[in-house]
This record gives C-alpha cells, structure tokens and sequence, in this order.
C-alpha cells in the first residue's frame, strides 16, 4: 500500500504541468511559519508544510483545520514618491488529514490562500513605467495547494502534491460596419467575446528526516511553472461615412504573454531543539530565477485598409511592437532563520515566542536597458507569539492554536542607472518598507 | 467529533465566501527622469488660458522668436509687422519668418502674467509682452538682436547672450530684472541661436553654426569663448541640417550630472523635428534616434528652449505656427514631461 501511494504521489509530479512563483513566496502562509522566517522545511507540521515541506503533514497525527488572515502593505517608493502598489491581503484556510494504514502513517493536506481584493490579477507590462514586478501583481492570485505524505518509518516522512495556476485566454471578436463622423449614432456592429481560464499544475516534494529528538532536517523541492495569457482581439469591419464606398478594414492582435513565473526551487533546513523551550532553525533556498522567460508579449499585429486615394489615408505596411527581451535574472539562494522559546508551558496552555530573518537577494539586475522591472534585495524580521490551550475537554477533544506575526521588510536603495542618456525612463533610485501582520487560528483534534 | 469539524469547517467557507472585495488600483506611474518626453502642450490651466495655437505662453501680435526662460522672465526676440507687408518669398522654408514683412527685432523681457489675475492659477506659464532690453546699436549687430540667452551667475548676475548679424553677443546686469548692459561682442562669429550653461566648472556656448551644424565654445569668464567645435557631429544619417540648439543640465536621481541639448533636425525631405543629445562629459553623446515624445505630433514645433523646474519637470519652450495681418508669424508656446503631471495645483474634485 505503501509503495502505490508512493508511485501515486510521485506520478502526480512527474506529470504535472511545469510548475510556479507564489503567493507564499513572496508573503509566506501561515502564522507561525511566517514568524519563524520561514525557516520551517525541517519541522513544520501545521498546515503551512502544504507550502513549506508536504512531508510535515504526517507528522503531528493531529486532524488540524486552520484558517487564518494576513496584510502586507507596501511603502515601495521610485525617487522618493510613493509608488502605485495596492496592499496584500488575504484568507488563509488549510487542513491537515491524517491517517493510518497497518504500521504506516497518512496524512492529507490542503491550503488555499485567497487574496481579498480579487481572485487573480494580471497586468500586461508597460516597458516604460517601472514596475515592482514582485509585489504589483504577483502576490495576487489564488493559491491551491494539495498534498500526500506518508510516514513508512517514525524518523522519516515523505510528501508530495500540486498546486493549482490558472492562465487565461481572451478572445474579441467585432464585425460590422461603423460610421467615421457618427459612431456612436450611425454604427452597426456586433462583438462576441470568449474567455477560457484553463488550468496548470506543477509539483512540490518533500522529505523531514528526524534522527535524535534534538535534531531535524527537511528538504523541499517545488517546481517551476509559467503563466501565460493570451489575448486575441479580431475586428473585420467597414468604415463608412468617408466617400460613397464604405472602406474594408481588418485588423488582428495576438499577444501571448508569460503573465507569471515562479522558478523551481529547492529548500534545505535544519532545526536544533537543545532543550524543549528552545528551537533553533536554519534554512537555505535556491531559487532558479536564471530561467525566467520575458514578460514582454509576443504580438503579432496585421491592419488591412483599402482606403480611397483622395483621403490622404496612410496605412502602415507593418506595425512592429517590441520584442520579447529577456530579462537576465540570476538565480538566488536566500537563507533563513528562525528561533522558537517556550516562555510558558503548562499542561494547560502554552505560550511561545517567535523571531525570524530572511535575506532575499533581488534576481532583477539593475535595469540599465529598455526594462523597468524593479526589485530591490530585501531584509525581512518577524516576530510572533503562539497561544495553545490543550486542556479543553469536553468542548474541544483537542488544542486550540492561536498565532499571530508581524513582518517588517526593508528593501535598501537601489540605484537604475541607464546605458543611455536618453532612455525613455531615465535613471530612478527604488527603495521601500514592507509591513506585514496576520493571524491565524488552529484546531487540532486528537 | 465530526459534527464540530462539519460546523467549523463551514464557518471557514462562510468567511471565505465574503473574502473577496477588490477595488481598482492604477497602473505604474510614469518616470521619466532623461528629459526625453512625452512631451504635452501645456493646457488652458496651465497658460493662463491663452488663444491659440495651443500651448501658448505670450500673446502678441507681433512677429516674436525662440524665447528662453530665466529667474521667471522670458526672453525673446519681438519686431512689428510692416503697414504693408509685401509677399512672402515662397522660397523661404517652412517656419522662417520673412524678414521682409517685418521690422527688426529687439529683445524683449516678458513678465509673468498676475497670478489670480485672467485666470493665471499659481506655477503657470503665462507672460505678458514685457518691455525691450536690448536692441541692435552696434555696427557688427546689423538692424536685428534674436536669440535671447539668459545666464544667471552664482552672484546673481545675468549674461544677456544674444544672436546678430556679426554672430553672439554678449550683455550684462546686475540681475534677470535689471538693465543689460553690452560688454562683449561679437564672442563667436558666424553663430546664431546661442544657449549657455555652466557645466563642468566652465561656461559652455552652443551655437548654431553657419551650414545648419551646432557648435560648442568654451569659457573660464563668459565673456571670452574659445571655440571648440563647429560641428559636434550630433546628426543621424539622413539628417542634412541641426539648428536652434538649447541646452539644460541636469542632476538625475542617481546623482549624475547630464548636459542635454534640445535642437531641431532636418531630414533629406525638408521635415523637422525635435530631438535631444546628451552627455556627461563632452566627449560623447548619447543621440535620440527619434523625435522628443508626443511632439511629434506637433510638426510645426521649432525652437526648442528647456527650463527645468525644482519639482523635475522639463517645460520646453518652442515657436508654432501662427500669422497676423495674413503674415505667417511664430508664437512662443510651451510644452513640458513628464506628460502625467501638471504645472499647477490639480483640482481634487472630492473637494
């Protein structure tokens, strides 16, 4: 049973679609993970190890429903003026199933992160409005996760799962005819419009490997996947009110777009627990942003008019748009850290306190050229509490967790210095905070 | 057991369900800190509600020239039509006023129109015609001045550069406001279209070079120029002619210190443009292969003549097409970039 659950899980990465960039990795899922830096791949075992380690889901044995809330928002400036970058905020639900089969230990998991202002966000680029492509709309999405892990022997567990994107493709279609002095009175047309939001999939896997009680390590791998949009737009109409014959026109867009590309990464973590008040975490992350596709559309435009000779109509033989640049991100590693002390433990409740850190390097290089994608490298410190009341009998035949964290991001200056001295933008300086806050509440059923 | 987790579980959807209440927020700001547009004409709020052609800065009805700001005056050329005006000389090209169907021109000082006054709202650029500062009086002057170019000095006074038959001139007052004296002349001969600037610890002259080049002088003191180049070699290929040079410096956020030049180029068929050079050290310049920002669009733009404001905005003054009595004439308009923001104090409607 083992071995096919196993296949089974290994199967769904394998053939899952190339997998993605998220909400979790850029504002992380879940309180006490958040707290703690991130620094969870080693242990974590709540319903953020959907994100963090799949393979952690297995190990508390707890049935757990969480739900929770965070807000992160930006103070994200471009040559000290405050750039239009909306808060993140979002509900947070997650389940951790478990069960058992003979010796051998399941569980099931689930999260679902929902923004709160809407479903999805998709922007196209603007290459000359300098954009903070890691917090204008990438945050803004849907994040589905679901998990399996499996715990063959107690000191290891295994997991693996997908997450669930969605790209789009929107087609518009107009025909008719539309009068050039009267359009709004004299035009006759019609449009038909069809929008297909299809859906992707990529993988995660992990390991948690716990050889001394004092010791643990985790290892995680998530896939990368690419969002792409594409947006057809169609129209075969025939302008009238210029001389005694309406005059054909034809006009085609197809611009297909990487709308969002998350790299496939890989976590290794490491927890050290000397005593059972005291929880040391470290964590390293590699992101492998080098393969980041543009952002920029491939767009094929064609516009076929026959206009009369006497009107002094021109119509372009070609309407060419920019190409595809690529974006030239390297790959980053970012490390984490995270300390854990019980300040209160009692058979009835429990009080711990959290700090994290995290450094993230930016991928983005500095926009020297035609590109305005901004990203500045970013220190992260999170603080937390954690409340579990355990003995609540008959109400609760189990605990009821209450964490709370709050970040502070500081993004130092950067400087974006042209090659050109007439570039279309110019040279800008980046800078920014991040302030972020969220809660989250657990009950976890023996 | 399981009818709690069913009742929790449902009250998780419930408040999943009210989660999602979006609102709109606008797309990146535009930067644009190079100078190189979009440009936009300045609109009614912006000069003082002036008649067209749109973007005009100083009504007159009189033939005027390219004009340059300096301390909050305009400088420009202005000369009364003739009672009679002949024919225009239809070999003239287009945008040359005729000098036959006008008197010469002296220099002018417009001042800034009242503010509250005529619908003038605060940071506009809104002249009235001033009064003369300068007119021709010296032989190698010929009967025109033109070309105003006003320098004002870390003390406080102002150089009056200014273009005449025998090339640039230059004049002198204790500040923009006050009486220009003549000190030097002419500084550089065969020359027209002079523009000023310190840079680089020295007081650079361009100038529009006989043969439609531009060209660049140098001083210590601003009075005695050595020229260095008459022909920077700014054009593009397929560009016959670069004129009416005007030059701005330019600190960037980054902390660096840009020259840039405005100037008008003209291609193998007759069109004119607006584009821009720049440079950081003199050696090298970075070319514009296209013409300045949504001014392109204006084809009758000419002239062009940058002040930049403390607040970063570029204003470009530039001449359009106007006419007077039937004469095609120039009027002194204005546009200015970064397009998305506004000379005066926006109306917040929710107020």
């Amino acid at each position: 049973m083992v071995s096919r659950l196993a296949i089974a899980a290994l199967a769904l990465g394998v053939f899952a679609a190339p997998a993605a960039a998220t909400p979790p990795d850029t504002h992380g899922l879940f309180s006490r993970s958040i707290s703690l830096g991130g620094a969870v791949t080693a242990d974590v075992e709540d319903s953020s190890a959907n994100y963090y380690n799949p393979a952690g889901l297995v190990h508390s044995g707890e049935l757990r429903l969480t739900v929770g809330y965070l807000n992160v928002s930006p103070f994200l400036n471009i040559n000290d003026e405050r750039s239009s970058v909306e808060r993140h905020g979002a509900m947070l639900v997650g389940l951790v199933a478990p069960a058992t089969f003979g010796d051998a230990r399941f569980a099931f998991g689930l999260a679902l992160h929902l923004p709160d202002q809407r479903i999805a966000r998709t922007r196209s680029a603007v290459v000359t409005r300098p954009r903070w492509e890691m917090y204008d709309t990438r945050p803004g999405r849907i994040y589905l996760a679901t998990n399996v892990a499996v715990s063959p022997v107690p000191w290891l567990t295994l997991g693996a799962g997908i997450t669930f994107q969605s790209p789009s493709e929107l087609t518009l279609d107009i025909r008719g005819d539309t009068h050039a002095l009267s359009p709004e009175s004299r035009s006759r047309l019609e449009h038909q419009f069809r929008g297909d939001l299809t859906s992707i999939r990529y993988p995660q896997a992990g390991i948690q490997i716990h050889p001394h009680e004092m010791f643990s390590f985790g290892l995680t791998y998530r896939g990368s996947f690419e969002l792409r949009n594409r947006i057809i737009a169609l129209a075969d109409a025939n302008i009238t009110g210029i001389g005694a014959e309406p005059i054909p026109l034809a006009f085609s867009l197809d611009a297909d777009t990487t709308s969002m590309y998350g790299p496939q990464q890989v976590s290794v973590g490491a927890v050290f627990e000397p005593t059972s008040r005291l929880h040391f975490a470290l964590e390293l992350t590699w992101y492998d942003w080098s393969k980041h596709p543009s952002l920029l559309a491939d767009q094929e435009i064609v516009l076929t008019a026959d206009p009369p000779p006497g009107l002094g109509i021109t119509v372009p033989d070609e309407i060419t748009s920019l190409p595809p640049l690529p974006l030239s991100l390297h790959d980053t590693f970012v490390p984490r850290i995270g300390i854990e002390v019980g300040v209160i433990q009692t058979p009835a409740y429990q009080l711990d306190a959290r700090v994290g850190y995290v450094y993230e390097n930016s991928p983005f290089p500095v926009q020297t050229g035609t590109l305005n994608f901004v990203d500045n490298d970013k220190h992260t410190m999170t603080l937390g509490l954690g409340f579990t009341m355990s003995d609540l009998e008959p109400t609760l035949p189990g605990q009821l967790r209450i964490d709370a964290h709050a970040l502070y991001s500081y993004l130092p200056e950067r400087e974006h210095i042209k090659d050109s001295l007439v570039d279309a933008v110019g040279d800008y300086r980046s800078e920014g905070h991040l302030f972020g806050a969220g809660v989250t509440v657990e009950v976890a059923f023996e | 057991m399981t009818r709690r987790a069913i009742a929790i579980a449902a009250l998780t959807l419930a408040f999943v369900a009210c989660a999602t209440l979006g609102d709109e927020t606008a797309f990146p700001d535009i930067i644009q800190t190079s100078g190189v547009g979009p440009f936009r004409l300045l609109d009614a709020t912006e000069n003082g509600g002036l008649a067209a052609p749109s973007g005009r800065v100083l009504f007159s009805r009189e033939a005027v020239g390219r004009a340059m700001m300096a301390e909050g005056f305009l400088f420009y050329p202005r000369a009364p039509v003739v009672d009679e005006p002949p024919e225009r000389d239809p070999d003239l090209p287009e945008g040359v006023i005729d000098p036959a169907q006008v008197e010469p021109f002296a220099l002018f000082r417009g001042t800034p129109r009242e503010v509250d006054g005529d619908d003038v709202l605060e940071g506009a650029v809104s002249f009235d015609g001033g009064s003369m500062v300068l007119e021709a009086t010296e032989a190698w002057e010929g009967e025109s001045l033109t070309d105003p170019w006003v320098h004002v000095g870390a003390d406080g006074t102002a150089r009056l550069y200014y273009a005449a038959e025998g090339g640039i001139g230059v004049a002198e007052a204790g500040a923009a406001d006050g009486t220009f004296t003549k000190v030097a002349g002419p500084v550089v001969t065969d020359a027209r279209a002079p523009s000023v600037v310190t840079f680089g610890g020295e007081t650079l002259l361009f100038f529009e070079a006989e043969g439609g080049t531009l060209g660049l002088a140098r001083s210590s003191d601003g009075l005695t120029f050595t020229e260095e180049s008459r022909d920077l070699e700014l054009a593009l290929a397929g560009e016959t002619a670069l004129h009416a040079p005007g030059a701005l410096v330019a600190t960037t956020p980054t902390g660096r210190t840009v020259l840039r030049l405005y100037f008008e180029a003209v291609n193998a068929e007759g069109v004119t443009i607006l584009s821009l050079a720049a440079t950081e050290d003199l050696a090298s310049w970075d070319r514009l292969e296209t013409e300045i920002g949504i001014l392109s669009t204006v084809e009758d733009a000419r002239a062009p003549s940058p002040f930049l404001r403390d607040d970063g905005i570029t204003v470009l003054l530039i001449t359009r097409q106007s006419d007077s009595r039937g004469v095609e004439l120039r009027a002194i308009c204005g546009a200015m970039a970064p397009a998305n923001l506004s000379l005066v104090p926006v109306l917040d409607i929710a107020e």
